[in-house]
């Protein structure tokens, strides 16, 4: 395939960097640079900014791991939070849908990931040293809730976590799962089915 | 369940193939090598998205092909779903289709029971324990689909687990070489408490996934042995008591009447017990994945002391029973196919088959090289297979 454009030309440059984002092929990429060209300059300006600026002052908060702009974090530094709540996630996306929910009002701790052998990843490589760190006496936190993902990652995660909580003598919880409200049980998965019957409830 | 038709194309050595098989009784006749077993495999690969050769997904493509693709019209009483299943290279993988859809497992495999009796598996008894651990958790698949979840979740717990452990010896290897001490043990290997707490994470986890899985297979052989005794002593008139027993590799209280939370305690006690050997060796010792199945003749372990007779008139009663349970739960029979068994078989016990095959109302397909010995007279359709094409002996397709 013949091309007339050089290394150096910029559109091939966007197109190159582009296409290294996940879920970015060839095609999209060529795309998307086409439209930046053809965009007003604020908006490639401000794309630009955006870029620099995640990268230049997002970083994680010394308390909850989260990323944030100001360390300590917005809710690691909300007053009208519940310091005995603490609520242990695998990734800040997780976190983000249970704040969504506004259903829970204690503090978080983000992991930075789940404990995976295979994958060479043990708890040295998450951030539990500093999730320990918070538990240490004299700890507001009187319960711990762990909500990793409920696969064979996130339940070992959350099991290795429960012994490590429950040396200080914390209530450890694990959330449920079950059946997705609104959801039929008609269309439910065997799994969720059979566990849902396992956690069953009295009424 | 019964297939309606079948379209197969680029299957292995089946370039096209359009088949339209009897309800009952089909007969795939014709000489060695010329596909007879590929298709009875397609059939097989629908109902289970694999194959029941040992053969990586390449293999299952015709040489020089790019895609091959199996398709069947199945009929569940008045439903029919239209299944299809697409092998593709490069890279290589598989897709499932339910009706044109891409559907979830257990979708798919709703009412889809297909029991394979192949010339394999008359060397179960004496055969090798995976081969008997194989054929135990396909059996149960067929009665509970979500076994197969069951059974992978363990096999992840079992490979992270032997994760941690290797990657302690290879710690421990780092850190000391290993010296044996006078009395044979590996001596003075520290472990960090971090990754000694971590073994235990997956010493509980996988308890729990393989107290289920211990559960199960020690109920499936609860279930069918009175049953396999009964055949088996129809089949050789020996007098002799065939018995099923589950024999799990390491425990060794009786695990027989445990409850499965009590399975789950007995296995997480082995694996603390185990916790020193394991770490020597970097794998798990203990646990289902190491089990296995004794089939017995008159209280004795018949891999010892069967005769070949004895052997294949167990394992005839093992499958019989195996479909006849089949039926029993699901009150729709399932698809047989039956890869060139008669001729392994003597004239008696091929008898006794024939007599069941009429009285189970299974849609049913058998290859040989011999049709008139298949002693099934009615409701029966024979095609010829030919390098790989089907031919009908009436009128040629």
């Amino acid at each position: 395939m013949a091309s007339t454009s050089t290394a150096g030309d910029p559109i091939q440059r966007l197109i190159r960097e582009l296409s290294k984002l996940p879920g970015i092929g060839q095609k999209t990429a060529t795309r998307l640079a086409f439209f930046v060209l053809r965009a007003p300059a604020e908006q490639a300006q401000s794309l630009a900014r955006a870029l620099v600026e995640v990268k230049e002052r997002i970083r994680l908060c010394s308390l909850c791991m989260n990323l944030t702009e100001h360390d300590p974090c917005e809710m690691c530094s909300d007053p009208a939070r519940d310091d005995r709540l603490l609520c242990v996630v695998a990734h800040p996306p997780d976190l983000l849908s249970i704040e969504r929910t506004s259903s829970f009002r204690g503090r978080y701790h983000v992991l930075h990931g789940v404990l995976s052998p295979l994958q060479g990843i043990g708890p040295d490589d998450l951030r539990v040293r500093e999730l320990i760190a918070r538990l240490a006496p004299p700890s507001p936190v009187e319960e711990v809730i762990l909500a990793t993902s409920p696969n064979v990652e996130g339940e070992a995660t959350a099991l290795y976590l429960s012994k490590a909580v429950k040396a200080y003598g914390i209530r450890v919880s694990r959330i449920a799962s079950g059946l997705p409200i609104g959801g039929d049980l008609e269309y439910a998965d065997g799994i969720t089915i059979a566990r849902a019957l396992e956690v069953r409830r009295d009424m | 369940m019964f297939v309606r038709s079948l379209h197969t194309s680029d299957f292995r050595n089946l370039r096209e193939v359009a088949y339209t098989p009897h309800p009952r009784v089909n007969v795939i006749f014709g000489d060695n090598g010329q596909g007879k077993t590929n298709l009875i495999e397609s059939i097989f690969l629908l109902a289970t998205q694999r194959s029941f050769r040992r053969s990586k997904l390449d293999d299952l493509v015709r040489f020089g092909c790019e895609k091959a693709e199996v398709i069947a019209r199945i009929c569940h009483g008045e439903v029919e779903r239209r299944l299809a299943v697409q092998i593709l290279t490069r890279p290589s993988r598989k897709i499932a289709l339910c009706d044109g859809k891409s559907a979830r497992s257990s979708d798919y495999f709703q009412g889809v029971h297909v029991v394979l009796f192949a010339p394999e598996d008359l060397l179960l008894p004496k055969g090798s324990p995976e081969e008997r651990r194989r054929f135990l958790d396909r059996a149960i698949w067929n009665t509970c689909p979500s076994y197969l979840d069951e059974v992978r979740t363990y096999e992840q717990v079992l490979k992270s687990r032997n994760a941690v452990l290797k990657s302690m010896l290879a710690a421990s290897g780092m850190r000391r070489r290993p010296s044996f001490g006078s009395d044979g043990e590996l001596a003075t290997v520290e472990h960090s408490e971090d990754s000694e707490s971590l073994l235990s994470v997956y010493s509980e986890q996988l308890a729990v996934a393989g107290g289920r899985i211990i559960a199960r297979r020690r109920h499936y052989l609860q279930t069918i042995a009175p049953q396999v005794e009964a055949t088996f002593d129809r089949i050789s008139r020996s007098g002799l008591r065939a018995s099923l027993e589950y024999r799990p590799k390491v425990i060794g209280r009786d695990i027989e009447v445990a409850s499965p939370s009590e399975l789950q305690s007995i296995l997480y006690e082995q694996l603390e017990r185990d916790r020193k050997r394991d770490r020597i060796r970097g794998f798990t010792h203990s646990g289902p994945h190491g089990d296995d199945m004794v089939i017995g003749l008159d209280g004795r372990d018949a891999a010892l002391h069967a005769s070949q007779g004895q052997v294949r008139a167990l394992v005839l009663a093992l499958k019989i029973t195996e479909i006849q349970h089949l039926f029993c739960l699901h009150g729709d029979p399932p698809v047989l196919l039956l890869d060139d068994v008669s001729s392994e078989l003597d004239a008696q016990r091929n008898g006794y088959l024939f007599d069941f095959l009429r009285a189970m109302p299974s849609q049913v397909f058998i290859t040989t090289t011999s049709p008139e010995h298949v002693k099934l007279d009615q409701d029966r359709l024979d095609v010829r297979m030919n390098h790989g094409g089907l031919w009908s002996d009436a009128v040629a397709s």
